[in-house]
């Protein structure tokens, strides 16, 4: 599920941004400096490979549903997690750039969710432990499962907190977390289901693939190293954002009350609380202001149909502007 | 498979759509990266009841389509289809909220959406991934990243082509509609291990050009007086219009006038 | 001029777990020559190539590029003067627009971006694809792909070229036309293909292979009408040389290659 701009705001993306940039720039120098270089064009073409195999949709026997790859864990398996985590990411900006799927604000977002829980949590802790036991068809499928369910899992909850410390939406935190997690249950099976088939058909074919792998990831990896520069990138995070919770109080604190169920916004109603935040910004125009004060008591269908007048006749305009550039490029040939 | 047709369109459009020589298309691409991030800063930082203040950010996408002579509809098909999710948390909230509030916060979140994937569209249909990439680099994103970023999107275009034959092998001997999972090994698996070939010879046919682990981009993008009039003038528009409510304005000149 | 110049001298190769793919191979291929490398699959076409390219590194032997001897150290000088063109162009054009792709080798080798311009633009209007500069590589038809991933290892100015299957994906008139650029090159050519008829136009000398091992090395001539020994290597005669009885009688027609050939060709017809 990608997490979109609409959602969220621009501290939740901007810190999701760096913190996700910090986990690139590290990839990128563990990749360069370990690793030959014959994994840059592996990595364009699994990319490429993974973005395809994205697209196909997978019926599921008896269900009358299907679903269809993530491709973050297949990643970490063929390419090790630096270079599955750093496709993924090239993966993500591709599709927000081209379909729009997740916005470029949410960028941050979507690479957190969908590319470094399974490259930096679920394949390492998961997958890693249980095929170091042996490659088995038993083992494949149960690493591939359990891996998939974990990072989707971990991936939805980033999605729910994301979206309720951003704040825009009254969406309370356990109704979206209730709501999210089972739905994500679900779609990690299948994304197991399916990394497990492709894991299973080319250790079938060629296995040298897969052990190759093994070798050349034994030694070279810190996850601690990882782990513990995730949880101090995220404990900053947090310091800024509570930070920002408290010289803002009704930015982020004010969704945090909202999402907890407090009493003094339900009291005040939001529709007060709407007007009241309109007259503060629209301050420039006191005339205004004072007119404004006196239509809001004369209830909800005059006001509302007021803002409907003005954002059409801003529209209007906007659409008038569009369309005289539209007549003038014509008529001057440009 | 109808996915994979309908991906192979959009970025075939995309792209030749950037092939356009408009004033829009001769914009740094620099400057389209920084103006529209700007842009989605702005849209986004408004709170979920501020309905009003979006309105005039819809000025962007119209005058940028105007200038550039993209063709709307398919950027507006595109939009529509990325909005259900959104649509479906806001319909979310609209339950828990049943009041004005949980309306305006559904209908903030439907435009914010649309202003945001239409600002993304354009700036990909007016640049094109190769000058987005030259740009990014500029921007001192790493060059592994880059380079990695565009051949995955070179590559997409030829296996999205040849997923879509093998998807069509497989349904021209299959009874029932669809591909069951069970195949997903056969299907993915075959496939991978071509493109694992592939990458060989890829990276061969790198290394006899002197590839040694480094990329090397071409031209420098210069900046030429337009590119700076262009990003200060949405800079200054979009600060007016984050401290200044257009929409009463324009509720005021109206309520003058009648 | 000398570094256009080709020798092996006892070449063996053989794959970390496989059996010996190339057996004790020897020749010399002097500045300025064309040499067809024909072969059944298999035979060992692909493995000498990338012998030659440095791709792979002998088990045995010496190669020798010019006057110098491949090894480790040479490598990036060798890559310099030899241009490889691979069977499958979308392996060559790995990047989005086709200057960018002409402009890679040259790059790599810090060449400023003044010069690479000038190179590109000569290494396509070489292959005839100069308008298709500002494309995207996607878009291209099989024919211009073959002609832009020429272009690509010709932008490095090798003088060396080596050519893998350069007539797959090509429709007739793109392989006429590539045969005709081949053929204005000045550079020292092998080309391995299984397109005998595409040998026979493009060269003058013919090495024939059989499971590693040189079976034959000489004049192309001898060798394509030579039904019975192309047969036992896996092949057959050209196709041009046929439908006639006598196809030594039908090729002293196509005495001047290009010109002869589409003789033969309407003969066919």
């Amino acid at each position: 599920m990608h997490m979109s701009d609409a959602l969220i705001s621009p501290l939740v993306g901007g810190s999701m941004i760096i913190l996700t940039s910090a986990a690139t720039n590290y990839s990128i120098n563990k990749i360069k400096y370990e690793y030959d270089d014959k994994k840059i064009p592996l990595m364009g073409v699994m990319g490429a490979f993974v973005f395809a195999a994205q697209m196909i949709n997978f019926t599921i026997p008896g269900t009358g549903s299907s679903g269809h790859l993530g491709g973050g864990l297949l990643l970490s398996i063929f390419l090790g997690p630096y270079a599955g985590f750093i496709t993924m990411a090239t993966i993500l900006l591709i599709q927000a750039l081209l379909f729009a799927d997740g916005g470029l604000l949410a960028y941050g977002c979507n690479v957190l969710n969908l590319g470094f829980y399974s490259a930096f949590i679920a394949y390492p802790f998961i997958y890693k432990k249980i095929i170091s036991k042996g490659y088995s068809k038993k083992n494949i499928f149960t690493a591939s499962i359990l891996s998939a369910i974990v990072s989707l899992q971990l991936g939805a909850f980033s999605v729910v907190l994301q979206t309720v410390l951003s704040g825009k939406t009254e969406l309370p935190f356990t109704t979206f977390l209730l709501l999210m997690q089972p739905i994500h249950l679900a779609i990690g099976i299948v994304e197991g289901i399916i990394t497990a088939f492709v894991v299973s058909y080319v250790y079938k074919v060629q296995p040298e693939i897969l052990e190759d792998k093994e070798k050349e990831h034994n030694e070279k990896l810190n996850y601690k190293k990882i782990l513990v520069s995730f949880i101090l990138i995220t404990a900053l995070t947090g310091g800024i954002l509570s930070w920002y919770a408290s010289s803002y109080p009704d930015g982020l604190e004010w969704s945090i009350l909202k999402t907890t169920g407090s009493e003094e916004l339900e009291a005040k109603g939001a529709f007060h609380q709407y007007f009241g935040k309109l007259q503060e910004k629209v301050s420039i125009m006191p005339d205004y202001n004072f007119k404004n004060a006196k239509e809001n008591s004369d209830g909800k269908i005059g006001t509302s149909t007021s803002g409907i007048l003005g954002s059409s006749a801003t529209l209007g305009v906007i659409l008038l502007i569009g369309y005289a550039i539209k007549r003038f490029k014509k008529t001057n040939n440009v | 498979m109808s996915k994979l047709n309908y991906s192979l369109r959009q970025i075939r459009f995309l792209d030749e759509c950037s092939e356009g020589k408009s004033l829009i298309h001769r914009i740094n691409p620099i400057v389209k990266i920084l103006v529209t991030l700007i842009y989605i800063i702005c849209v986004v930082s408004l709170e979920g009841y501020e309905v009003n203040r979006l309105i005039p950010f819809f000025l962007y996408p119209v005058i940028i389509i105007s200038l550039s002579d993209i063709p709307i509809a398919p950027l507006l098909k595109r939009t529509v289809i990325s909005l259900p999710f959104i649509l479906g948390i806001g319909f979310l909230n609209l339950l828990i909220e049943r009041n004005l509030h949980g309306l305006l916060i559904f209908l903030s979140l439907l435009i914010k959406s649309i202003l945001t994937v239409l600002s993304s569209l354009l700036l990909i249909a007016t640049t094109g991934m190769d000058n987005i990439a030259k740009g990014l680099l500029a921007l001192k994103v790493p060059k592994i990243f880059v380079l990695q970023l565009m051949m995955t999107y070179k590559y997409i275009l030829i296996f999205t082509e040849e997923l879509i034959t093998s998807v069509n092998a497989y349904e021209l001997r299959s009874s029932e509609g669809g591909i069951s999972l069970k195949f997903a090994g056969n299907i993915l698996g075959r496939f991978f291990l071509r493109v694992y070939d592939r990458a060989k010879n890829i990276y061969n046919s790198m290394i006899l050009r002197g590839f040694n682990g480094e990329f090397n981009i071409g031209k420098k993008i210069s900046f030429a007086n337009k590119d700076i009039i262009f990003l200060i003038l949405w800079i200054i528009y979009f600060v007016l219009i984050m401290f200044f409510d257009v929409v009463k304005f324009f509720e005021l000149i109206l309520g003058v006038v009648t | 001029m000398s570094h256009h110049m080709i020798e092996l001298k006892n070449v063996s190769f053989k794959y970390p777990q496989g059996n010996e793919v190339i057996k004790d191979i020897s020749f010399r291929i002097t500045h300025g020559e064309s040499v067809g490398l024909i072969g059944a699959n298999g035979a060992g076409k692909s493995t000498l190539l990338m012998l030659l390219s440095g791709l792979l590194i002998p088990t045995n032997g010496d190669i020798i590029i010019g006057e110098t001897k491949l090894t480790k150290k040479t490598l990036k000088y060798i890559r310099q003067r030899i241009g490889y063109c691979f069977q499958n162009p979308d392996d060559q054009l790995f990047m989005n627009t086709v200057y960018d792709d002409v402009a890679f080798g040259p790059r790599n080798y810090g060449i400023d971006e003044i010069e690479i311009e000038k190179r590109v633009d000569k290494a396509l209007e070489r292959v005839g694809a100069l308008h298709l500069k500002n494309k995207f590589s996607y878009k291209l038809s099989g024919g211009e792909k073959r002609m832009v991933s020429i272009a690509t290892v010709l932008s490095m100015e090798p003088d060396i070229l080596l050519m893998d299957e350069p007539s797959s994906f090509l429709d007739p008139g793109a392989r006429r036309r590539l045969i005709n650029i081949l053929n204005s090159f000045e550079h020292t050519k092998i080309i391995a293909t299984h397109d005998l008829d595409l040998v026979l136009e493009t060269c003058k000398r013919t090495i024939l292979l059989k499971n590693g091992k040189i079976v034959f090395d000489g004049n192309t001539k001898d060798i394509l009408t030579d039904k019975k020994l192309l047969e036992e290597c896996g092949l057959e005669l050209p196709f041009c040389l046929q439908t006639i009885d006598k196809p030594s009688l039908m090729f002293s027609l196509c005495k001047s290659p290009v010109n002869g050939f589409q003789k033969g060709i309407s003969h066919k017809l």
